[in-house]
């Protein structure tokens, strides 16, 4: 009774069962998450936020699509999209900056863009390939602008500097680590 | 007069502990209470300017807990918030309410400005014994040359 | 050299545990109480704040208690539990003109605005013991208590003084303060490779072990170096912790902390303008601990001189040698493990041994 109930989506013991799925399939491209259980109708994007973010770690949302209290849910500091280590970007609008790519010493310190898309399944096809998938795995999102492919793939020319990418719909999240080699589309 | 808001946290951690949290569980069981950021406590670095250089140092580590809630009654509803050098959220979560509680004027008002009245007589006793302190043992060397003078 | 791996002894691991908890409650006294290890050691209590670097005066008086009375285990203690803690930030800049003194002496000046106060110590006493403390009663703390708070004078009497230096740098006597607002350096959280910033320098010694940074100072003092300082300012109080309200934003105090802070005038030497001033060093640390505050503030010069001359004469001028060497949870933990089986590679030792020495027979027997 005496502390006050955090909404789900705040908890410690949620953001360990998201990370346990984003992990999961961060490990395995290709294979989609589904969120549902642990969102309470927040959408996906930001429960990947929360699991990510803390008082130690960056964030750019150049779109504005966080609201003041979920900002100050996350409880992370603000940076312009070239420094932060995490970005908030709508998958319908091209990528007009440059994020972090890390460096040879330090390829960690990349940027993560949480890319936000209609669907993780009803767009044109992508064939992937690469660490963590066995022959070839798919993935068709929608709402997800030719010209993100194209950045990425300018970004992580210098393997292993380089970004990875969360796409989340509404409810799912599926992730594209550098290492994953995209045909299609 | 009431003391400036950023005195009343420090002021009810120093009043009657059983006191404090009665009453702010009173208040809380008929207030809707939600959290505006998530509450935390841990350490917080606590940061020294060094006066030989004025460079800027960590001197170590403190607990720090801090709340910010917004606290909603029939008769009004006010933010609150408080931060305390403690691991007890519990205790912070309690000022927080407190602090909303005064802010919105609550029926609760006067019980509290007498819980803050009574913790400031504390810290007034405690810079009081402190005063004694200095005053007591204040010197007054003299060299031993300063007497044939 | 390493320790290795081993089975068994369980059970005397465990009867060892429950031995030091037989070992405190064997006899007639009663448990000690936290209070009481607060209140009356609490200056030992106050070493354990520092060298633990968590202030957290219930925990520090757990730890002693808990380590049967072991400064070194008991700062282990403390640093253990911070680990388990989330972090939540850095205060902002606090200055220790706002400290509520409860001591404050000047070796350097007689006069100082705002007086010299000498507080609780032991400084000008004989070390003659008072036999009459072997039996007291709660009844002759309650007399002390009240002979000391009865005919109190009304005043309000400030509790903040100026510092002393600041009378000085008035004066140009010291060089100006280079404000600077450099991020201070994590040393819990980024390892000290060197050269460190200054702010390493001072959070590292600020934690060390008050042992060692005495012999390291005393080196400097007894003549290894040649810092010859005056203390300029001592103060032991209460800074007020002040961290922004939640809502308003605006500064209030969270909780007060114990430091002690010295700052020393050591010899004079020529600026870039040509007119010399005093050299300065500095030290603080959580908990009222004087000799620690001094040997910092030495230590810190003598890091300075070095640094400025270009060149180390001695270990107490050397960063690396000084900071690398001040930790005690690093050095009690290293020189602890030599205890731990190292079975295998001194079995290793023994072989080489005995082969050496039949080698030297066998040379020894051997025909000219």
């Amino acid at each position: 009774m005496s502390v006050l109930d955090l909404p789900r989506l705040w908890r410690p013991e949620t953001h360990q069962a998201l990370f346990r799925r984003i992990l999961d399939v961060a490990a395995r491209p290709g294979r989609i998450a589904d969120l549902t259980d642990l969102l309470d109708d927040r959408p996906a994007a930001l429960a990947a936020l929360a699991t990510f973010c803390d008082n130690t770690q960056t964030l750019a949302d150049p779109t504005g699509a966080l609201s003041d209290s979920d900002r100050a849910f996350l409880d992370v500091r603000t940076a312009p999209v070239e420094q932060a280590g995490f970005i908030l970007a709508r998958g319908a609008d091209a990528p007009r900056f440059t994020p972090r790519l890390g460096t040879l010493d330090a390829p960690e310190g990349g940027a993560l863009i949480v890319v936000m898309v209609d669907s993780l399944t009803d767009g044109a096809p992508l064939t992937l390939t690469g660490p963590g998938i066995a022959s070839q795995a798919c993935l068709a999102p929608g709402g997800l602008a030719p010209d993100w492919l194209e950045a990425r793939a300018r970004w992580c020319a210098d393997f292993p500097m380089g970004v990875d990418l969360v796409l989340a719909d509404q409810t799912r999240i599926a992730v594209l680590p550098r290492t994953t080699h995209i045909e299609g589309a | 007069m009431r003391p400036e808001r950023e005195h009343w946290a420090c002021a009810l951690a120093a009043a009657d502990a059983d006191a404090v949290a009665a009453l702010a569980d009173r208040i809380r069981r008929r207030a809707a209470v939600d959290p505006l950021a998530p509450p935390r406590e841990g350490l917080m670095l606590m940061q020294m300017r060094e006066s030989v250089a004025g460079s800027l140092f960590h001197l170590g580590e403190i607990p720090m807990a801090r709340v910010h809630l917004r606290l909603t009654a029939p008769e009004g509803a006010a933010e609150g918030g408080a931060a305390l050098m403690s691991d007890d959220l519990a205790l912070v979560t309690r000022l927080a309410i407190l602090d909303a509680a005064l802010c919105a004027e609550l029926p609760e008002a006067p019980e509290i400005e007498a819980l803050i009245a009574e913790g400031m007589a504390v810290q007034a006793e405690i810079r009081a014994r402190r005063a004694l302190t200095l005053d007591r043992t204040r010197v007054d060397f003299q060299l031993l040359s300063e007497d044939d003078a | 050299m390493a320790y290795v791996a081993i089975r068994g002894g369980a059970d005397a691991i465990e009867g060892s545990a429950r031995l030091m908890d037989a070992l405190r409650a064997m006899g007639a006294s009663a448990p000690l109480e936290l209070d009481q290890i607060e209140r009356q050691m609490p200056l030992l209590h106050s070493r354990v704040l520092s060298e633990g670097s968590l202030y957290h005066p219930r925990l520090a008086s757990l730890a002693l208690k808990q380590s049967l009375g072991d400064s070194l285990e008991a700062a282990f203690f403390l640093r253990a539990y911070r680990s388990t803690k989330p972090r939540l930030g850095e205060t902002a800049p606090h200055d220790t003109r706002t400290m509520r003194v409860v001591r404050r002496v000047s070796a350097a000046f007689k006069d100082i605005p705002g007086g010299q106060m000498l507080g609780a110590t032991p400084d000008y006493l004989h070390r003659l013991f008072r036999f009459d403390l072997m039996d007291e009663d709660a009844g002759r703390f309650d007399q002390i208590a009240r002979d000391w708070f009865g005919n109190r004078p009304k005043a309000e009497a400030p509790l903040t003084f100026p510092k002393v230096l600041d009378t000085l740098r008035a004066e140009g006597l010291l060089a100006p303060l280079a404000q600077s607002d450099e991020s201070p350096f994590d040393i819990t959280r980024e390892p000290l490779i060197f050269p460190v910033p200054r702010s390493a320098q001072l959070a590292t010694m600020a934690r060390g072990e008050t042992g060692g940074l005495l012999a390291l100072a005393y080196s400097n003092m007894r003549g290894y170096g040649d810092v010859h300082p005056t203390v300029g300012e001592l103060r032991v109080g209460y800074v007020p912790v002040m961290v922004p309200h939640p809502v308003t934003g605006k500064p209030m105090e969270a909780g007060e902390v114990l430091v002690t802070e010295c700052e020393i005038v050591a010899m004079f030497e020529k600026t870039d303008s040509g007119a010399p001033v005093f050299t300065l060093g500095y030290g603080a640390c959580f908990g009222h601990n004087e000799v620690k505050a001094i040997a910092m503030a030495v230590l810190d010069r003598a890091i300075s001189v070095a640094r400025e001359k270009g060149r180390v004469a001695n270990p107490s001028e050397d960063p690396e040698f000084v900071l690398l060497h001040v930790d005690g949870i690093e050095s009690m933990g290293f020189c602890t493990h030599y205890k731990m089986p190292h079975y295998v590679t001194f079995q290793s030792d023994m072989d080489r041994l005995r082969a050496a020495r039949t080698k030297a027979g066998e040379a020894a027997d051997a025909p000219r």
